[in-house]
């Protein structure tokens, strides 16, 4: 096992415990604390994937800004408190039968290689390298050519052009959205 | 014939030029919502403005359309074909309709926000890019943008609780839709390495089917029964649509609706054709489910506006029928089908919108009782509806139906045939009474109707919607061979190319 190996495991292991803690956590922001440490666990992840402009921005965005807008509105809106009683019986019943299905089947997937996973779940032998987009050696080449930010701003500002311009109106679709419901006076 | 390059800014301006011009239009409301702010006169004058921008955006697609524009190359993010041209068209003529009905009604009602034209504006701009989306990332934003404002539209009426209510629950439901519909394209992404659904297809067709794409199609499939309300997945269908104010329960029932299953024909057809055997059951059942509990529910409602929800729960059934044989009859039959229902659905809305107040919730089957004498043009319209949406021999209504049906016996599906025959029958229960209330029925005593509220903008679109039923089911051929030859470029094979 390498240093590589090592580490990702740590990073892994912490993201899914953190990812149980949050969900099982009865107290919203004890949940919105167990959720900045899935976030971080997974910028790690990405650090070691060679996406470490991704790893900042992960950091930055969702366990900086995003963050603490949730823990305004938690902390606004008063729930820290209270807490749900609803979790009667039923619902554990369900959750664990849908829960120990998946598992069951996914338990067929541990003896696979990666390589073989992606062969065999991505139905053909190889991937068409002519219609796929920059992956692997031509990434590689891509970050080498224009850094890290570079080989992600450049298909966000050509080829991704359009739906770059349509996630600004998405933006303000929400926007004139949240004024309108907020309004004192319609 | 034309080629434009969308991966450079000025091909993407052109390719996109009804879209554009919507979206600038719904800005140019904003400032008149900040300029004039909350008042009869600023209402009026952003509705109008609105209808402006539709008119603008028909002249720019009729010039994408006349003009043959086609992509150089490979499809890319947004389609340059005549299926999409016929796609813009039927949602400018929905939501032109729509911005009409709303004209009179948002002043009666009191609701004199002019952001409610530019989030309708903002909603049509996300029906047009889901539409005509040949990229799932396109597609998910497009769906998200028309989403979003409809969240708000829905519950724009804050005074009344239904309103709210509605507009909680189908904010709750839609994006739970939404996740099914991202999960669904992260996992075809994984089996195929692209987004393009043209590109999809192709990869598809190389290999056999496997787990991951299958997983993909089925959460795409949930995803989208969501949004065109199939049955099991049209729980929220009718409080929505009761809830909403009237002429945005309208534009839910033939915009929305008419978008999503133009995206969702899209995608079977040129991405997941090659994997038919797997979708193809899937969509019969949903149709049959569909027809028969849309059609038995709808049986037992008194209030017209409930009664209409579960209609289009059912016609819903009907589109899929069209969606199923994976054919460019089925297509031309959408194509047809989605603009007869969409123009029947809103000139009823009209209508009921103009009987009632409040929300018309309470407008119940008895309360339209002698109509006809008192009012015999709006009960003579509100007869040709009804008769249009039953599927009556003479009008608009009976000539989709008929291709919608062709096109499943084509491919030899006689069960969706004999299904969907029974299921017209069983509508006539509910769609009759309403003409044998307004014709055969004397009014209550002391019922005078003289709360019904007509203005100009919702007549002149109640007009212009029953001419075109009559006219278009008297004289179909034109348009059947506009949608036949639209259609066809949903079956053109393109061979995979590099991309950059």
């Amino acid at each position: 096992m390498t240093v590589v190996q090592i580490v990702f495991y740590v990073f892994a292991v912490a993201a899914v415990i953190g990812a149980i803690m949050c969900i099982t956590q009865r107290n919203p922001i004890a949940s919105a604390f167990w959720l900045v440490s899935v976030l971080m666990s997974l910028a790690g992840v990405f650090v070691l994937l060679q996406a470490q402009f991704i790893g900042v921005m992960q950091v930055l965005v969702y366990a900086g800004a995003i963050m603490v807008l949730f823990l305004f509105v938690i902390m606004l809106l008063d729930l820290g408190g209270k807490t749900s009683d609803r979790r009667g019986a039923p619902s554990w019943v369900l959750a664990v039968v849908v829960g120990g299905a998946i598992t069951v089947s996914m338990a067929q997937l541990a003896d696979y290689t990666p390589d073989q996973l992606a062969h065999e779940i991505s139905g053909s032998t190889e991937l068409n390298a002519d219609v796929v987009l920059l992956e692997g050696q031509r990434l590689q080449e891509a970050i080498e050519a224009r850094g890290v930010v570079g080989a992600i701003a450049e298909p966000l500002f050509g080829f991704y052009l359009i739906p770059f311009q349509i996630t600004g109106l998405l933006l303000l679709t929400a926007v004139v959205g949240a004024v309108v419901l907020a309004k004192r006076r319609i | 014939m034309n080629t434009l390059d969308l991966l450079t800014p000025l091909g993407a301006l052109f390719g996109l030029l009804p879209e554009v011009i919507i979206t600038i239009t719904a800005c140019i409301v904003f400032l008149v919502a900040g300029w004039r702010g909350s008042t009869p006169a600023g209402s009026r004058l952003a509705g109008w403005i609105s209808l402006a921008g539709i008119v603008l955006s028909g002249v720019a697609l009729s010039y994408l359309w006349l003009g043959g524009f086609s992509p150089s190359g490979i499809a890319h993010m947004v389609a340059l074909d005549p299926f999409r041209y016929a796609s813009l068209g039927i949602l400018l003529i929905v939501v032109g309709l729509t911005i009409g009905i709303s004209l009179g009604y948002m002043e009666r009602e009191r609701l004199l926000a002019p952001e409610y034209y530019g989030l309708i504006l903002l909603a049509a701009v996300g029906m047009m890019l889901l539409a005509g989306a040949v990229d799932f990332i396109v597609l998910f934003l497009g769906l998200e943008v028309m989403s979003v404002a409809a969240y708000v539209l829905v519950a724009f009426d804050r005074r009344s609780p239904a309103s709210a209510e509605a507009g909680l629950k189908y904010f709750l439901i839609g994006a739970f839709a939404s996740a099914f519909l991202l999960y669904g394209i992260a996992l075809l992404y994984g089996a195929t390495g692209t987004t393009n659904i043209i590109l999809v297809g192709v990869q598809l067709s190389s290999g056999t089917a496997s787990l991951l794409s299958a997983l993909g199609v089925g959460m795409l499939l949930i995803g989208f029964a969501f949004k065109v309300a199939a049955v099991p997945f049209h729980m929220w269908a009718p409080d929505v649509y009761d809830g909403a104010p009237t002429p945005v329960t309208g534009l839910m029932a033939t915009g929305i609706k008419a978008a999503a299953f133009l995206a969702l024909i899209r995608v079977l057809m040129q991405g997941l054709a090659p994997v038919e055997a797997l979708w193809q059951p899937v969509i019969s059942t949903l149709a049959i489910l569909t027809m028969v509990i849309g059609n038995l529910v709808a049986l037992s409602q008194r209030s017209i506006k409930r009664m209409l929800a579960y209609s289009s729960i059912a016609h819903a059934g009907y589109l899929l029928v069209a969606v199923w044989p994976g054919s460019r009859l089925g297509a031309a039959a959408l194509l047809m089908y989605l603009l007869a229902y969409g123009i029947t659905t809103l000139a009823a809305f009209g209508i009921l919108a103009m009987l009632g107040r409040g929300g018309e919730r309470d407008v119940t089957v008895d309360d339209i009782a002698g109509l006809a004498s008192q009012r015999p043009w709006m009960a003579f319209a509100m007869a040709i509806c009804m008769l249009s949406l039953l599927g009556f021999p003479g009008t608009f209504g009976f000539i989709a139906k008929w291709l919608v049906l062709s096109s499943a016996v084509f491919e030899g599906q006689w069960l969706l045939m004999v299904v969907m025959v029974l299921a017209s029958v069983v509508s006539a229960g509910y769609y009759l009474p309403v003409i044998m209330a307004m014709y055969m029925r004397d009014a209550e005593p002391g019922v005078t109707y003289s709360g019904v509220t007509v203005w100009g903008a919702a007549a002149g679109v109640v007009a212009v919607a029953i001419v075109g039923i009559i006219l278009l089911g008297l004289w179909p051929p034109d348009l059947i061979d506009l949608s036949m030859e639209s259609a066809a470029a949903l079956f053109q094979r393109s061979m995979p190319v590099a991309i950059q």
